[in-house]
């Protein structure tokens, strides 16, 4: 009975979608697609805006400078504070696992 | 079995060298400067958060459909992604917003995108206060589980309707003509390590949130078995 | 089945008229919320797209009000479980539904007057605007009527209901607000917008239809 009702009703889904769509003007809703939450394409926008940004930043020098590497060894100190924590939940959750079985 | 908890043990191996990569071997953007290195860390992280809703509700539907209780625990599951997920899309924002400071100039301006992160975060709230309302009730899976989906199969509709909305907010034209990425090799392979990388610490974490829940589970049982 | 909805209807308008609890409460907080905002404005009309916001947000919370309490009362009763064991899950979610778009009817019979009388709103396309009126209230109705169930389960607890709502009726509250100011304004309107409402009601209402009965039945 389910499965019928099912049947019945998802194409019903199907053609209401396509209306919703068919409601928006075209040159609007081709632009984006439900891709836009893939996040794969989430860096589009954020690439090309700095149209606006000021100009001085392309003077900078291309190697790398001293803050980098600071901000670097800050967030590796970061990621093996993280990792150490992670590494003995881990172990202990193993361990309790290894005790619950025995009993 | 084993094959992957090992596996993924790899992240401890996977996010510094993502790290590294970010800072020392991918090129600074053209215009951006060393500011662009942010993309390694939020990219990853929007990924992640969008994964991490993805998963809850594929285990939310299998919850509802399995009615012999084939698979146990995948309301629980669903909770534990979506937690993660609550996290991952915070870290999001807050790595965007800086981002948009630097680029942009201000925190927030509700782009397109930000507005699709901050719906997700609605749902998620949502989502955790109906939960957090039904803490001691036995439909708190199959209600939490209903309300994920529902919340889930609207979100086409703003995918129709973001674009739609934007231009009567923003005068300026936020979507350029161009809407090319511009990255090199060098980039590209590095965001798709952190990328990977993100993913794996993803799938690391739900699989001891998930053995601590068994793990609770079972503690339960013994202790009534007990009584 | 179709004589268990009627049934199930026909109860529930007695039920409901004869405290008129909810209905109440969603006119009584529309009329104190419009009449502050006119107010506190002091008789200044506003522009066009903030009065259209304005608009949705009354209409969003005093539907908030008291859309929950359809379900929300057969749990403080304690009349549920009887419905769940003598009507079919689905006639149950019919006749609720019907009962949750007359409601949302009057509510919106209540507060519009109200709002355009207070607010010195000029409606430019009388037709244009009833429509998208109506298509928002209906598309709230609709959505709402599965969130009451799982919010009634939750032991129906205050705000838990307008958090929960939120999320999935931003698009619906967006469009309203983009038809609405349309309607408020010269150009003349088009009907996409009418049209995603009505989709948008369809498509939520048939996907509550199938997750109504993990909601609604207990294990």
């Amino acid at each position: 009975m389910t499965l019928i009702k099912t049947r019945v009703i998802l194409p019903f889904i199907v053609l209401l979608l396509f209306t919703a769509g068919a409601g928006i003007p075209a040159d609007t809703a081709g632009g984006q697609s439900i891709t836009m939450l893939a996040a794969t394409d989430l860096h589009a926008q954020e690439i090309q805006k700095p149209d606006q940004t000021v100009s001085h930043d392309q003077e900078k020098k291309p190697e790398p400078s001293k803050t980098l590497y600071q901000v670097m060894g800050v967030v590796l100190i970061i990621w093996a504070g993280i990792a150490f924590f992670l590494f003995r939940l881990d172990r202990r959750v193993a361990k309790l696992e290894n005790q619950v079985k025995i009993k | 079995m084993k094959v992957i908890p090992t596996a993924l043990k790899s992240v401890y191996l996977l996010v510094p060298v993502a790290i590294i990569m970010a800072f020392l071997w991918a090129p600074p953007a053209q215009v951006l400067g060393d500011a662009s290195r942010i993309l390694y860390f939020h990219v990853p992280l929007a990924w992640v958060s969008i994964l991490a809703f993805i998963v809850a509700g594929i285990f939310s539907i299998a919850y509802l459909v399995d009615k012999k209780h084939t698979f146990t625990g995948l309301d629980e599951k669903a909770y534990n992604s979506a937690a993660l997920g609550l996290a991952f899309t915070i870290l999001t924002v807050i790595a965007g917003s800086i981002w948009a400071k630097i680029s942009w100039g201000v925190f927030w301006n509700w782009d397109p995108r930000e507005t699709s992160i901050v719906i997700i975060l609605l749902i998620y709230i949502a989502y955790f206060s109906i939960q957090g309302a039904m803490a001691s009730s036995e439909n708190r899976g199959m209600v939490g589980s209903a309300y994920l989906i529902l919340a889930m199969v609207t979100l086409p509709f703003f995918a129709f309707l973001v674009p739609r909305i934007y231009p009567s907010l923003h005068p300026d034209p936020i979507i350029n003509a161009d809407r090319k990425i511009f990255l090199d090799d060098q980039m590209r392979s590095t965001l798709a390590v952190a990328i990977v990388s993100f993913t794996m610490l993803y799938c690391y974490i739900l699989h001891i949130m998930n053995r601590m829940m068994k793990l609770k589970k079972h503690i339960e049982e013994i202790y009534h078995d007990a009584d | 089945m179709g004589r268990d909805i009627l049934r199930n209807i026909q109860k529930d308008f007695l039920v409901e008229f004869r405290s008129r609890f909810a209905l109440n409460v969603s006119a009584s907080f529309a009329a104190i919320v419009t009449i502050a905002i006119s107010l506190t404005a002091g008789g200044v009309p506003f522009p066009v797209p903030v009065q259209s916001i304005l608009l949705w947000i009354v209409i969003f919370f005093s539907a908030m009000n008291g859309l929950s309490h359809i379900f929300v009362r057969e749990e403080d009763q304690a009349t549920a479980l009887f419905l769940r064991i003598s009507v079919s899950v689905d006639s149950i979610f019919i006749s609720k539904f019907i009962f949750n778009q007359v409601f949302m009817v009057i509510i919106l019979a209540v507060v519009t007057p109200l709002f355009l009388f207070f607010l010195q709103v000029q409606v430019q396309h009388v037709a244009y605007f009833i429509f998208s009126i109506m298509a928002g209230g209906f598309s709230i109705a609709a959505a709402t009527t599965i969130l009451a169930a799982m919010v009634a389960k939750a032991g129906g607890k205050g705000s838990l209901f307008t958090i929960i709502s939120f999320p999935i009726l931003l698009p619906v509250l967006w469009i309203s607000i983009s038809s609405t100011s349309a309607a408020l304004s010269t150009p003349p309107p088009t009907g996409g917008n009418l049209l995603f409402l009505l989709a948008f009601s369809g498509f939520i209402s048939v996907i509550s239809f199938l997750l109504f009965r993990f909601v609604w039945l207990d294990d």
